[in-house]
């Protein structure tokens, strides 16, 4: 795949984290959609088909990641879209609750470095 | 003369076994509606019991009247039985129109069964062979009556099972299976039998009856396990002292009186010992079992606690650690300097958020677990003008108005802790700061009957009503919020409260609106 062309969809509420994220994706020469709303997200999602999206899971009270990534693999025209869970909230389950619901992973996000990201994101992206 | 033959001996039984129900459920089924509702269905069984013995005995002659008492009680078993169906388990009221209209249509089945004709027309005695009832044209609105009530009721108890949790349905089970047994056999051979004029088999009904409530009694106080040592012991006391007492009544010389007397004196004494020490241990026991369910739900507290504090203290990780090795990477070289700049920015808003959560994160275990305020009669004035001071300079450097009307007035001294109470102004007089671009905050305090009330006004991002719903809530932040003060731990608004709340008070948040300004009011009772 032509990584130039692709586009990665990170959704993701915290404005410090999206600032980092936008300025790493930009210096690996990724194109990076955000959508800080998990309302939105489904919207977006389907606007912009991305090739790739990276699910925060704690986003706004009543929707949760695990909401959207429902969501996103229930439509026909998402659910090839690959997600990777990339989330802060470890508790015991939430990998196994993401993989089962049809995310190829669960990255934390304090372990995963901006570089390691950008690996993974080329890696799937090569393979698709 | 009242008759003791098998039968009559039979239904006595049954009406001993009741009793002694009774008294158990009337010690410790009352604490709950539900409870109280079998109470009062035994009672009526009881009560049903009781004339079936005087009717078969023909007591005073009067076995019309027996007869008549017999069917009005019988009645009241289908409507306590139905009554406690729709209370228990979830002790709910049964609705007033519902009430009303079930005692209304019992009277009129009472009615029925004390006309002279229209139900029960006469007896007819036949040697050797129970007595048999010459039914009125009407009997079939009392079959009815009873059959349907006790269907409505196995419906609703069967309804309320499939809701029910593991505990509840299994004592659903018991009663429902129990009074599905008794009130079907009861209803053929004391209703139905006799409709088609077979009465050998009338009394049977109060046989069964017993059985099933011996049944459903367990399962109703089988929470209540513990009691049953208090009730064996009390029972086991009750009967040694019963026949000490007749051993003294027989007494065979004044000696033996006096022997007798003495040792009937010490059991007593000892059996009054042995009731309260095991009463004591049963409460002590009880209290364990609170503490106990007060200790899980504070642990479950305390893991949901840490499970959304470390996942907020993970955030501002994250940053920090994917910042800096970005920088190490070498990514900023040759970013231009704004950039960098910002970039920058944000790692220290990141380590400042981490130190913010900490720090409130203390703060707030300390209020959750009950941190012991240390109250002194306190002038709110001079705090609140302490607070203003030291804010002041905030203001000043974002060029805001800080307007304070002094109250017109003294105001009564209020029962606080200092520290926490400045804790709160604080936190409401920077926010109104740290949230306001242009304009500035008024604050105002006042007396408004007992209590003293500190507003605070501002001109800033201001709060939808969406946004309002949970923000006294742990780490809850608005979106607008978050945008302006990425470094907030999102935990002063639940500390606020929770303080305010310690105090006996009470905090208003109102906003017209996004853009359009908070306002804040801390009510505080003041001291009398």
């Amino acid at each position: 795949m032509d990584f130039q062309k692709a586009k990665i969809m990170l959704v993701e509420d915290d404005p410090i984290i999206i600032d980092m994220y936008r300025l790493k994706f930009k210096l690996a020469e990724l194109n990076l959609i955000v959508s800080p709303s998990a309302k939105e997200t489904i919207k977006t999602v389907t606007e912009n088909k991305p090739d790739l999206i990276l699910l925060d899971l704690q986003l706004e009270d009543n929707i949760s990641g695990f909401d959207i990534l429902r969501e996103i693999k229930a439509r026909s025209e998402t659910k090839n879209i690959p997600v990777y869970i990339l989330s802060n909230k470890r508790e015991r389950g939430n990998r196994e609750e993401g993989i089962r619901l049809g995310a190829v992973d669960f990255l934390a996000k304090t372990d995963i470095k901006p570089e390691d990201l950008i690996k993974i994101v080329r890696d799937k992206l090569e393979n698709i | 003369m009242f008759e003791l033959d098998f039968r009559n001996i039979i239904v006595l039984v049954s009406l001993a076994i009741h009793a002694a129900l009774l008294v158990v459920l009337f010690r410790y089924g009352r604490k709950t509606a539900g409870g109280k509702a079998y109470t009062i269905a035994i009672l009526a069984i009881a009560g049903w019991i009781m004339p079936m013995a005087l009717y078969r005995s023909n007591l005073f002659g009067e076995a019309l009247l027996w007869a008549r008492l017999l069917y009005a009680m019988a009645s009241l078993t289908s409507t306590s039985f139905l009554f406690f169906t729709l209370i228990f388990p979830d002790n709910k009221r049964v609705p007033i129109w519902l009430q009303i209209f079930f005692i209304f249509e019992n009277f009129l089945i009472i009615l029925l069964c004390f006309h002279p004709t229209l139900m029960i027309s006469g007896l007819q005695f036949v040697p050797g062979h129970e007595t048999r009832i010459l039914w009125g044209s009407l009997y079939f609105i009392y079959a009815n009556h009873i059959s349907l009530l006790f269907l409505a009721g196995f419906i609703v108890l069967y309804l309320k099972r499939r809701k029910a949790d593991a505990l509840v349905k299994s004592q659903i089970n018991y009663i429902l299976g129990g009074y599905f047994v008794a009130a079907n056999l009861a209803m053929t051979t004391n209703l139905i039998l006799p409709w088609l004029g077979y009465f050998e088999l009338n009394w049977l009904g109060q046989f069964f009856s017993t059985l099933i409530a011996v049944l459903t009694t367990y399962a109703i106080l089988k929470r209540q396990l513990l009691y049953i040592r208090l009730i064996a012991t009390e029972g086991f006391i009750l009967i040694l002292n019963f026949l000490l007492v007749v051993q003294l009544i027989f007494s065979k010389s004044y000696q033996n009186f006096l022997v007798n007397l003495l040792v009937l004196a010490a059991v007593a004494a000892i059996s009054v010992l042995l009731v309260k020490s095991v009463n004591k241990e049963i409460q002590r026991r009880e209290e364990l079992t609170k503490a106990n369910l007060r200790l899980q739900e504070l642990d479950k507290q305390k893991t949901e606690f840490l499970d959304i504090a470390s996942h907020q203290l993970r955030t501002p990780l994250s940053a920090l650690i994917g910042l800096l090795s970005m920088q190490c990477d070498g990514d900023f070289e040759g970013l231009e300097k704004t950039e960098i700049k910002q970039q920058q920015k944000n790692m220290l808003t990141s380590a400042e958020r981490l130190k913010n959560i900490v720090h409130d994160l203390m703060e707030a275990m300390e209020v959750e677990l009950g941190a012991k305020l240390k109250p002194v009669p306190t002038d709110i004035a001079k705090l609140i003008e302490d607070t203003i001071n030291t804010l002041q300079p905030n203001y000043e450097r974002k060029k805001l108005f800080l307007k304070y009307t002094p109250p017109d007035s003294p105001l009564p001294q209020i029962n606080a802790d200092p520290s926490f109470l400045t804790h709160v102004f604080m936190n409401l007089i920077d926010n109104a700061c740290n949230y306001t671009e242009a304009g500035g905050a008024t604050i105002e305090l006042y007396q408004e009957k007992n209590q003293v009330v500190f507003q605070i006004i501002d001109t800033g991002i201001g709060i939808t009503a969406k946004e309002k719903e949970n923000l006294f809530g742990k780490f809850v932040r608005a979106k607008r919020a978050m945008l302006v003060r990425p470094d907030g731990s999102g935990l002063g608004l639940f500390i606020v409260k929770k303080i305010v709340e310690a105090h006996g008070g009470k905090i208003i948040l109102t906003s017209d609106g996004e853009n359009k300004g908070s306002a804040f009011k801390v009510y505080l009772p003041a001291k009398l």
